[in-house]
């Protein structure tokens, strides 16, 4: 009797396992689709922000006149009203030197986290008549 | 009493294999987590496009200010040698940037049909460039191809001088011409009349009132800066 119940017990056992590992692959699998799914989106929406931000800036024709004056502080404040107040960002501007982009400034804005999720869009501008070097500016954007 | 002890190193056991698992299920998810911070966003082929070709055409724009302005200065010069320079250094700049990026981009343009022209008489300033130029661009996915007729006119002309009691009346009117997107922009640009700063009154025309102190002949010259920053004049007398 003893020697049947110490078999169910292993049988118990072994099923209580088995099932557990199912059961936890099954939600780690679930979890990490919905997780990339879900980061995805997000990396889509920063990306799809920090061009609009870009695009209105350019269109509107600061976002040239702020780069060119070297006027960082206007720049970061423009583009602080341009993006929702739980989105962050910083930015590098460079300049187009001897077939080169050179760092004029940068990091601007908000300190970039170590970790998580940032995204990172650019625009280029064309030139300005007191200086037709091209400049590039990278905007980085996490929330 | 043999039971007993069995259930509770069945219980031991049990709960062993659980922080076991959930250990290793923790561990997992993190990984996950962890392999996909930097995310890779494909870039948009249209915006990347848009801004290539807004820039292109500031870009002739640009090239049109420095023309007006060493024409202006009678700087002697071959306006096909700068346009070149400029959209040769613009472009090697561009195909640096976006090849890096994944795109294969391409911008030519012929250097034998860029025309510049420009009217200056007495009462109005008038410059112009036409450039022509292939932009193509294309990832994996999509290919996009689009010439630009790029004609960009600066014109500014005095269209009314009138004169009551002690003041002189003026009419402006300062266009910017893109002749690729058939729009006129008059946006941004500062008028100065006989070193006054003009009103904006819509539609390109700006208008001031002058003083007038003494007799004979007076002389109405005019400025404008546009986007750019090109320097336009127009001169009348009356």
């Amino acid at each position: 009797m003893l020697l049947l119940n110490r078999k169910k017990a292993q049988y118990y056992t072994i099923d209580f396992i088995v099932a557990s590992i199912i059961i936890l692959g099954v939600l780690s699998l679930v979890y990490s689709q919905y997780y990339i799914s879900y980061e995805q989106d997000q990396a889509i929406y920063l990306s799809n922000l920090g061009n609009r931000c870009l695009n209105v800036l350019a269109e509107s024709g600061k976002l040239s006149q702020t780069v060119y004056n070297e006027d960082w502080e206007t720049l970061s404040k423009l583009i602080d009203l341009t993006l929702p107040s739980n989105v962050y960002f910083s930015f590098y501007v460079y300049k187009w030197e001897n077939g080169n982009w050179v760092q004029i400034a940068g990091p601007l804005g908000e300190n970039m986290p170590s970790s998580g999720e940032i995204v990172k869009t650019t625009y280029i501008l064309s030139g300005n008549y007191t200086d037709p070097s091209p400049r590039k500016i990278e905007l980085y954007l996490w929330e | 009493m043999l039971t007993v002890k069995k259930k509770a190193q069945f219980y031991t056991m049990a709960v062993a294999i659980i922080a076991v698992v959930l250990i290793t299920t923790s561990i997992i998810i993190v990984g996950i987590r962890n392999s996909i911070q930097n995310i890779e966003v494909s870039e948009d082929i249209y915006f990347v496009f848009d801004n290539i070709k807004r820039e292109t055409l500031e870009r002739v724009e640009l090239i049109l200010a420095n023309l007006t302005q060493m024409d202006k200065n009678e700087v002697s010069f071959d306006y096909r040698e700068i346009t070149r320079y400029y959209l040769d250094t613009w472009i090697n700049c561009l195909r640096s940037e976006y090849e890096n990026r994944g795109f294969k981009i391409h911008l030519s343009y012929n250097l034998s049909q860029i025309v510049y022209v420009k009217n200056w008489n007495k009462s109005i300033s008038e410059s112009s460039i036409k450039v022509n130029l292939s932009i193509q661009i294309e990832n994996e996915e999509v290919k996009i191809e689009h010439v630009i007729n790029a004609t960009h006119t600066f014109k500014l002309y005095i269209s009314r001088v009138e004169q009551i009691g002690t003041s002189f009346f003026v009419e402006v009117n300062f266009t910017k011409i893109i002749g690729n997107l058939n729009e006129i922009g008059v946006d941004y640009a500062t008028v100065y009349i006989n070193g006054t700063a003009a009103n904006y009154v819509g539609g390109g025309v700006y208008e001031a009132k002058l003083t007038y102190t003494g007799s004979g002949t007076v002389t109405i010259y005019v400025t404008a800066t546009a986007p750019s920053g090109v320097f336009v004049e127009a001169l009348t007398t009356k």
